[in-house]
């Protein structure tokens, strides 16, 4: 146990778990808001300290452990985790509510343990770790509605959690090893049955297509605050994991290339802000997730930087919906629109957040995507590279445009609502200020990722292409939206795979349900009648008016007497003779 | 949550009033022409042929301001028929869902000026 101790004390862990346990102890306020911001900053130095190599080491169950697994992959995640808990807490400086700092302090925690685990074990304690404190943010809307979603959010993380521990176990018992490598081996037609576990769960954390509606559905469920925190840990967490475990699978570039395509058709015809920068996540995961399929140095680097960039404008994106969620108490398109009058600052930023997730060159994600997509391009993938190319046009319509055009512009609501908190201006403003430093000095970036990086994003054929192809696409937007042909929002929900679970299975146990209640009971109607038929018929001899109970005369008697001793005296005569 | 006094008084701020000439119909007329003069210089740029793609079909001239513009009419077009095949009304989902709650006031700290 003392090693388990020690070996925790060495993980930037420590400080975030430190900080959940005083928070109770402090008095309400600030003095809270303060320790939620502190603990990232801690946890940032000691990533940045952190000396490269495995250790933290401890016996659990009989298994040994790695908590520290310290490399140039693990310590761009980490560093990234801890900037984005650092900004999701200047966000929510406002909230008072203890459960929801708890909460995010724990599950930036987890999140960050999880990139530093060596092992597959320590990995499924933080894994389970991050599924446990994020519903909280989600539950802390405190609705009916909140709380159902929680509990279907919950019970996919934790059905996640459940198979990468089925996986493991097999996998152990297959390797007899718990390290947490790349587990591709010789190629999946090798793969024994505990691998495909362990993607399985991967792939559910990180949206894979079909496994993907538990992020739209319960993103824009969560608070204000709590879905800026739940934007940035537990895909990209995911991500990480299939970049460590899985680099170089082939067929995950066609997963990734699904990822990019088919959530951009959903993000356009929904109606809730949140829920289009939900599938917008969606789609920026299937860009990292391509990157880890291709498998090469520069495609592997391009995933990284990224889930970096990612975090950052993803964040920043859903500050300023929030932000205007929380001056107007709305989020929908349809009763948005001309915000930009009384709230320009927010306007601004979310238009840096536009402008870094279209990848419009000096901002972040022009220098981050052009890795994946040159990395498919150089391997020869000329389809996945025309789906991606395209994705990147629709990465425009739906984040580029839709978010600051239905916010900010397009008609004028009536909405005259205040400007954000200052504090969230601040967060807002750094994160924005993060976003263009990197578009502008990609080195900084590159000087982190997990390969020697020798890659120009500024060469004047690059920047050419990505202009025709981001203003061109703001042409068509414009023309569409002069001649009437942009689509109107309208208050309306769009059905996803969360129909197979939210309308389809309830109808199905309840036509089950009533199957059997019906057979159930025309059974034990018929047992009920037969039952009382034989009452009734035993009831006519036995009863009191029974054949039975009537009186005989003594006569009877006497004569069933002699008609027995009769029978008895033939028996006799018969037997003797 | 401290006052914003800046807010109380001028709801609309000075770069939010400097803004709304953007919703004049000739300065909107003129932002699209401007694009498209743009879209224009940025085909030509093609002309110098600075790129050597990896695919031949990047060499085309123009290939990535026609396959955006087309790939953004695609989008919206498709979804015009996308809504009409799953999109449902906000109760579909009964009245104990997210899409039909408002957002609790608590959580909030909500400021309009509009009914001042």
């Amino acid at each position: 146990m003392t090693d388990f101790i020690t070996s925790f004390a060495q993980t930037p862990v420590l400080w975030f778990v430190l900080a959940a346990a005083a928070l109770p102890l402090l008095p309400k306020g600030n003095a809270r808001a303060v320790i939620t911001l502190i603990a990232p900053i801690i946890s940032a130095y000691v990533i940045w300290n952190a000396p490269a190599g495995a250790y933290a080491g401890a016996s659990l169950a009989g298994l040994d452990v790695t908590m520290m697994r310290v490399d140039k992959l693990s310590v761009v995640f980490g560093l990234i985790f801890s900037l984005a808990a650092f900004l999701a807490a200047l966000y929510a400086w406002h909230v008072k509510d203890s459960v929801q700092q708890t909460a995010t302090l724990l599950y930036a925690g987890s999140a960050i343990g999880a990139v530093f685990a060596g092992d597959l074990i320590t990995l499924f304690i933080y894994w389970e770790g991050t599924a446990l404190a994020s519903v909280f943010l989600i539950w802390a809307r405190k609705t009916p509605g909140a709380f159902n979603t929680g509990m279907r959010y919950l019970i996919i993380q934790i059905g996640s959690g459940v198979i990468l521990i089925a996986g493991i176990a097999f996998h152990y018992q297959t390797t007899g090893s718990i390290a947490f490598e790349s587990m591709t081996g010789d190629g999946p037609q090798n793969w024994s049955l505990g691998i495909w576990l362990i993607l399985l769960a991967f792939g559910i954390k990180c949206a894979f297509p079909l496994l993907h509606n538990w992020l739209q559905d319960s993103y824009p469920a969560a608070t204000v605050t709590g879905t800026v925190a739940l934007s940035a840990f537990t895909t990209k967490m995911a991500v990480y994991c299939l970049a460590r475990g899985f680099p170089g699978t082939e067929f995950l570039i066609y997963v990734g290339a699904v990822m990019t395509l088919f959530p951009i058709f959903f993000a356009e015809i929904e109606n809730d802000l949140r829920r289009v920068l939900a599938y917008s996540l969606n789609n920026q995961l299937g860009f990292m997730v391509v990157g880890v399929g291709v498998g090469t140095e520069l495609s592997l680097n391009g995933t990284a930087a990224h889930a970096f960039c990612h975090i950052l404008y993803k964040s920043l994106l859903f500050m300023s919906v929030g932000a205007v969620l929380y001056r107007t108490g709305t989020s929908k398109a349809s009763e948005l629109g001309g915000l930009y009058r009384t709230m320009p600052l927010t306007m601004m930023f979310c238009v840096i957040g536009a402008a870094s997730i279209s990848a419009f060159p000096l901002f972040s994600g022009f220098v981050s995507k052009s890795l994946i997509l040159d990395a498919a391009a150089e391997n020869q993938y000329p389809y996945v590279w025309a789906a991606l190319v395209f994705a990147s046009a629709g990465v425009l319509s739906h984040s580029g445009i839709k978010i600051p055009y239905f916010a900010f512009f397009a008609h004028d609501s009536g909405k005259r609502p205040a400007e954000a908190p200052r504090h969230m201006l601040l967060a807002m403003g750094l994160t924005a200020f993060a976003c263009v430093f990197i578009g502008v000095f990609p080195d900084t970036l590159y000087s982190l990722l997990p390969y020697a990086v020798d890659y120009k994003p500024y060469t004047w054929a690059h920047v050419l292409a990505q202009m025709q192809l981001l203003v061109f696409a703001l042409l068509a937007f414009a023309l569409l939206m002069r001649y009437g042909f942009f689509p109107e929002e309208k208050r309306s929900i769009n059905l996803d795979t969360d129909w197979i679970y939210r309308r389809m299975m309830p109808a199905i146990i309840g036509l089950v349900v009533a199957l059997v209640s019906t057979v159930w009971s025309e059974l034990s109607r018929g047992a009920n009648l037969a039952i009382n038929a034989g009452q009734n018929a035993l009831a006519r001899i036995y009863g009191p008016e029974g054949q039975v109970a009537k009186v005989q005369p003594t006569g009877y008697m006497v004569l069933w007497l002699a008609i027995l001793l009769g029978a008895a005296l033939a028996v006799n005569l018969v037997v003797l003779n | 949550m401290a006052k914003k006094p800046q807010s109380e008084n001028a709801p609309i701020s000075p770069i939010g009033k400097r803004l709304t000439a953007l919703e004049k119909p000739q300065v909107i007329q003129r932002m699209i022409y401007g694009l498209a003069v743009f879209c224009l210089l940025l085909f030509l740029a093609d002309f110098m042929h600075i790129r050597h793609g990896k695919f031949e079909i990047e060499d085309l001239l123009g290939f990535y301001g026609f396959y955006g513009f087309a790939a953004f009419a695609f989008i919206i077009f498709a979804t015009k028929f996308l809504k009409t095949l799953i999109g449902r009304d906000e109760d579909y989902y009964g009245t104990n869902a997210v899409d039909r709650e408002d957002y609790p006031d608590a959580e909030l700290d909500v400021k309009d000026f509009s009914r001042d």
